[in-house]
């Protein structure tokens, strides 16, 4: 029997560890947990983070091995996919699958999943988004029910800041809930601190909890992380807890450098952007920039011999084209009105020697 | 053997002026079939034919001399930034050359000009050649250096930032989004350190744990699951 942690362990990082994962964390740690202010436990904790990330698309995948200084141990796992699609500069609509799963050596296991549509709208910078997710879950009492939750989110990046509020309703059965969570995130230099509050309406307990983090990045690919808090009871019929943790985290493979920015926050960067490149079809781009004050913009590049192709005016200042790029990094010039040759605010730029500047255009 | 090597070495000399005089005829025809004035075509094909001799590329050259004539600059300043830009070749090629490329393609040496014209010195564009581990990533290496560059980042930090994703194995989709990165956190109000700090350290892979969406609770990923009391069979420690 004592096999049976190293064979879980096993199967959930050969499981969870597909080609072509572009990043991978390794955990070691442990942790000081009180369930429900009747049992406690220390244990070691062994997790793996598979990650996948694009500029329309992340997913990330989870796995986590517990062994009790007692003897008992715990397998957890969860993974998200998340995609989204330009309607405008500043509008996305995607979709978010998500689910997970936790099992004790005892046999009592649960596993909940969900997907739906997910609306964001960028305002400066300001990301805001909603969300319905649909799922199931099937609790540590062996009964299963439908799920169905929707959340509304407001977030602020500023500087090293990052302040997220969220209002999430769910139903599952006869379980009604409604939790709001406020989390502050301050990353700067080596080190990240975060705090998170929250609150719950509902049948499925009302305490608030609370969580906060500490994480120091010591080199590229490791960091040392102190995580205290409280947590609620979930859907699955897992109980609530406070816990005390700590861990080294060991990176592999290129890391996702803006975490902390899911795609659809980079709607926001984009709409201050002077441009939008969105790939319409393989090798085709759908380019739109933004131009004040003009009534004629045209582009030319060195693709085309400098030859001015008119752009087609959206609305306001955005103008568009459609161009057949190579990936790379073209030089470019946008012409307005006919003749003032010009880059647009928000693209980088060099001197052309011609005493000009000419733009750069990457294609990705 | 020692007439043969003599033969052919007359050749190759021979046959030098023929070569150059052939590219200089592409040049010029493509010149003027953009619209470029003869004795302006025949110019830009002069310099490029000399160039070509030092093994700078001509076809950017001409792509110089035609971006300025679409922009209406007048000739005789589209020939001095031909010659201007076949000198920062030239030094561009030996930096090159120096990391060890011995025949750099025209698409690497005009990169290089390009990123020193930004500023980068000899020695940052010759550490980009250098990690780059295939020729073909070294081109838009260092344009994406250029870029962060005009961004408002140091070289250095430019350069650190490039060899960095490279040295990671990043695809060339990656390197490529590298300035689209950066300006996003330049907008965010990050200085340029800190964009250095974020994009050289990354994340450490546990920033999201605990922070699920909340909609069925947030118990972080690395904290066991507990059913409470019924599943431990006294194994972990009663409090009560």
């Amino acid at each position: 029997m004592r096999s049976r942690p190293a064979a879980v362990a096993a199967l959930f990082f050969l499981a969870t560890s597909p080609a072509g994962a572009q990043q991978l964390f390794f955990r070691v740690g442990g942790v000081h947990a009180r369930y429900a202010d009747t049992v406690s436990g220390t244990a070691g904790v062994l997790s793996s983070r598979l990650a996948w990330d694009s500029p329309r698309t992340t997913g990330t995948l989870d796995a986590s091995l517990t062994q009790f200084s007692g003897g008992l141990w715990a397998a957890q796992t969860a993974g998200s996919v998340f995609g989204i699609r330009l309607l405008t500069p500043t509008v996305g609509l995607g979709v978010r699958a998500e689910g997970e799963g936790g099992y004790l050596e005892d046999g009592a296991w649960s596993a909940i999943g969900s997907a739906g549509p997910v609306f964001a709208l960028v305002s400066g910078s300001w990301l805001y988004s909603a969300g319905l997710g649909f799922g199931a879950v099937r609790r540590v009492d062996r009964l299963a029910d439908a799920t169905v939750a929707g959340n509304v989110m407001v977030r602020r990046d500023s500087g090293p800041f990052s302040i997220q509020a969220t209002l999430a309703a769910t139903r599952a059965g006869l379980t009604r809930i409604a939790d709001a969570t406020l989390s502050v995130t301050y990353d700067k230099a080596a080190w990240t601190v975060s705090a998170l509050g929250g609150a719950r309406t509902g049948n499925l307990g009302g305490q608030p909890w609370y969580q906060g983090r500490l994480a120091f990045h010591a080199t590229p690919w490791a960091t040392i992380e102190a995580e205290v808090g409280s947590y609620p009871p979930d859907l699955s019929g897992f109980t609530d807890g406070r816990y005390l943790a700590l861990g080294v985290w060991l990176g592999a493979g290129p890391r996702r450098r803006v975490l902390r920015h899911e795609p659809a926050t980079s709607l926001g960067a984009e709409a201050q952007r002077g441009v939008t490149i969105e790939t319409i079809e393989s090798g085709h781009q759908r380019i739109t920039f933004v131009v004040p004050g003009a009534s004629r913009v045209a582009i030319a590049g060195e693709w085309n011999d400098w030859t001015p192709v008119a752009l087609h005016r959206l609305d306001g200042a955005r103008w568009q084209v459609d161009l057949a790029l190579s990936q790379g990094a073209h030089r470019f010039s946008l012409v307005v009105d006919g003749g003032r040759w010009m880059v647009p605010q928000g693209v980088p730029s060099l001197p052309d020697d011609l005493g000009g500047r000419v733009g750069l255009l990457i294609i990705d | 053997m020692r007439i043969i090597r003599a033969v052919l070495a007359g050749a190759a000399v021979l046959a030098a002026p023929t070569l150059l005089a052939a590219q200089n005829a592409d040049v010029q025809a493509r010149l003027e079939a953009r619209g470029l004035p003869a004795a302006l075509a025949r110019g830009v094909a002069t310099i490029a034919a000399g160039a070509s001799a030092r093994g700078v590329p001509d076809q950017p050259l001409a792509d110089k001399a035609i971006e300025g004539w679409a922009k209406r600059v007048p000739a005789e300043r589209i020939l001095g930034a031909v010659r201007h830009f076949a000198d920062e070749m030239a030094r561009a090629r030996q930096a090159v050359t120096a990391a060890g490329v011995e025949s750099p393609s025209g698409a690497v040496i005009a990169a290089a000009a390009e990123a020193m014209r930004s500023g980068m010195r000899t020695e940052q564009v010759r550490s980009v050649v250098q990690a780059a581990a295939a020729g073909d990533v070294a081109a838009p290496g260092l344009s994406v250096a250029a870029a962060l560059k005009a961004q408002g980042l140091g070289g250095e930090e430019a350069v650190r930032i490039v060899v960095g994703a490279m040295r990671n194995h990043e695809s060339m989709a990656q390197l490529l989004d590298l300035p689209s990165i950066a300006r996003a956190m330049h907008d965010e109000g990050l200085s340029p350190g800190d964009i250095e700090h974020r994009m050289l350290d990354g994340s450490d892979g546990g920033d999201h744990d605990g922070w699920r969406s909340g909609d069925r609770g947030s118990r972080p990923s690395n904290v066991p699951p507990s059913t409470g009391h019924d599943h431990f069979q006294g194994r972990m420690t009663r409090l009560r």
